[in-house]
């Protein structure tokens, strides 16, 4: 490849975001079709397409089957995009401030500080509020990551091994916290805690798809307006100070956005960990490491990614289903134990 | 006139001075030399005047501004550290790297237009880097991503440029190669250079002028005829030197001679040596 060519340009983001989207389309019209309710092709599309005005499609469906579709099946599945998306820009956000490419929100415990803010609100009765569960699982989320930021040592010497051990104490402390408030509440609405905390994409109501698909476009236009300062400081802060990047200030912005998409993320759907150290991984190999090309790439693909699981879990065992969280661990584990193997 | 003046200039880790009461006025398209033992202060130094860390005492002044007034934008502009080694840990093509080196000039947005491949691709060609342009920076040897490292800054286009050991892991040639082209960028064609280095030959060779740190203060500075002087270098490194007048370029000559200065000769003599 001669020289000119190895960099990144509007038009490649745009050609990858289109062919990512056609893949996401694909891969979202698949997914109506997975679940214990078994539909045919054209009673599906026809659906759909009576949802267009003057389409004069005819449509028989029954009401369930309607219900099924429209009230179920299309909201998770949006549902699962939005938290795959989210998880995953996250995971672009926490690699490349910690310059590590191990992290991730579950494995560095913003996942599970996150979660445990969302049960302290829930037990707190701040489930009435409209934004209580998110805006105190947020609270948790980040005080994770200023945690393991804080643990992990000054920037000379912050290694890999110290941040991912961060990550192990800060995991351990939020988990017991969980088990405590969960134990001492004893509340019926922690009954489907258990599930929950493998990552559940089920219990979303329509208010809580709107609030995380809000909250996902705020991040990700932050981080992508960001990109570009998060490029430099892969090179290490004093290159990024030297370039004239002011590092306080992008690190932390960064860090409140990758916080915030974790906890729009984890306060509905539990933690689903592993998808935001995967998938900025795989688009990192197939597009390159610039940010501004890899956030889009890594949303539109994260978005996919967890349709999919989301779908296998729905069908693997059905008529019951899994939670999804189950999936992304089975994929993600062993791709964390090969990564951590080749990395020195 | 001077492009960068450094005044009483003082830096403290901890308990520990650094650097003291450093003074220095560097001419524009100069090209200093910056000698002295390991843990000399030499990158500290480098790193209080691209304005990186803020001193203890002292002012750093560039083109009459001090540094610690200026946006970091804007010193971004005027200097440039090449640094030791490139720690990247993703996967990065050179091109992208030295590209790196447009981003004080670009807007918060922008993206590099064509102008800015141009001054890239210019580094690359002096740096003796363009062929590799496509290559991951990771597969490169020591020599070669120190090559793109001093592309990068020289894509900034600074008035200053620092190098800090820039040519530690270079071959021969390529040592001669890279101070050669520093050399030509200095002078009337206004860069102004200073390199932190130990090779007191190459130094002498090529720049105008050298200072020799010792425990965190300037021993001697000048032309290399001023500044590397036997006693001085026996001083600050604690090794016999002999230096003369090398036959072909008159400039000074630094062969080393051996052993400790507290005793003239080998430290090993005869017999001396431990039973191992």
């Amino acid at each position: 490849m001669p020289y000119g060519e190895s960099h990144l340009t509007l038009k490649r983001i745009f050609r990858v975001s289109i062919f990512l989207l056609a893949v996401l389309a694909a891969v979202f019209l698949l997914a109506l079709f997975a679940g214990p309710t078994p539909f045919d092709a054209a009673t599906v599309f026809k659906g759909i397409f009576s949802l267009f005005p003057f389409s004069g499609a005819h449509v028989q469906m029954s009401e369930s089957e309607r219900a099924i579709l429209f009230s179920i099946r299309i909201p998770r599945i949006i549902f699962a995009g939005i938290v795959g998306a989210s998880l995953s820009c996250a995971g672009v956000v926490f690699q490349g401030i910690l310059r590590n490419p191990l992290a991730d929100p579950y494995i560095l415990g913003v996942s599970g500080g996150a979660a445990a803010g969302a049960i302290v609100a829930i037990t707190l009765g701040l489930d009435s509020l409209p934004f209580g569960v998110t805006a105190v699982a947020f609270i948790g989320g980040i005080s994770s990551i200023l945690l393991v930021w804080g643990l992990s040592g000054s920037s000379a010497e912050r290694r890999t091994d110290r941040i991912l051990l961060s990550g192990v104490i800060v995991n351990a402390f939020f988990s017991a916290l969980i088990m405590f408030l969960v134990a001492v509440a004893g509340s019926e609405r922690l009954q489907g805690v258990i599930f929950w905390l493998m990552g559940d994409l089920g219990m979303a109501e329509k208010r809580d798809i709107l609030l995380a698909s809000l909250l996902m476009i705020a991040g990700f236009i932050v981080m992508f307006l960001h990109a570009r300062e998060l490029n430099i400081m892969l090179a290490g802060e004093d290159t990024a100070l030297q370039l004239g990047i002011n590092v306080k200030k992008t690190r932390m912005t960064l860090l409140l956005a990758a916080s915030l998409l974790t906890a729009g993320a984890v306060s509905m759907s539990g933690i689903i960990g592993f998808v935001g150290l995967l998938i900025p991984h795989i688009a990192r190999m197939l597009f390159g490491s610039d940010n501004r090309l890899l956030l889009p790439a890594s949303l539109l693909f994260g978005a996919a990614f967890l349709i999919v699981a989301d779908a296998i879990a729905r069908t693997v065992i059905a008529p019951s289903e899994l939670p999804v969280g189950v999936i992304t661990a089975l994929c993600g584990a062993p791709y964390f134990a090969y990564l951590m193997k080749r990395s020195k | 006139m001077e492009i960068l003046e450094l005044e009483g200039l003082s830096f403290k880790y901890g308990e520990n001075w650094i650097l003291r009461d450093i003074n220095l006025k560097v001419r524009q398209g100069e090209f200093w030399g910056i000698l002295g033992p390991n843990g000399a202060g030499k990158t500290t130094l480098m790193n209080l005047i691209d304005g990186i860390i803020p001193p203890w005492r002292g002012v750093v002044k560039i083109g009459g501004t001090p540094v610690g007034a200026m946006k970091r934008k804007e010193v971004a502009k005027l200097v440039a550290i090449v640094p030791q080694d490139a720690s990247l840990v993703f996967p990065m093509t050179v091109e992208e790297v030295v590209l790196m080196g447009r981003t004080p000039h670009l807007g918060k947005f922008e993206f590099e237009s064509r102008r800015d491949l141009e001054v890239a691709r210019r580094a690359m060609e002096a740096t003796d880097i363009l062929p590799l342009a496509a290559r991951l920076i990771q597969s490169l040897s020591g020599g070669e991503r120190q090559r793109v490292m001093l592309a990068r800054a020289l894509a900034q286009q600074p008035k200053v440029l620092l190098l800090d050991e820039p040519t530690s892991s270079l071959d021969i040639a390529h040592q001669l190669s890279a101070f050669e082209m520093i050399r030509s960028l200095t002078g009337a064609a206004g860069l102004t250079v200073l390199a932190a280095t130990h090779d007191m030959n190459l130094a002498s060779l090529y720049c105008d002028r050298i200072a020799l740190l010792h425990k965190g203060n300037f021993y001697s500075q000048g032309t290399p005829e001023e500044a590397l002087t036997e006693k001085g270098i026996k001083e600050v490194y604690g090794v016999n030197v002999a230096v003369d007048r090398h036959p072909l370029t008159g400039l000074p000559r630094i062969s080393l001679l051996g052993g400790p200065s507290s005793e003239r000769g080998s430290r090993w003599k005869a017999g001396a040596a431990p039973h191992l």
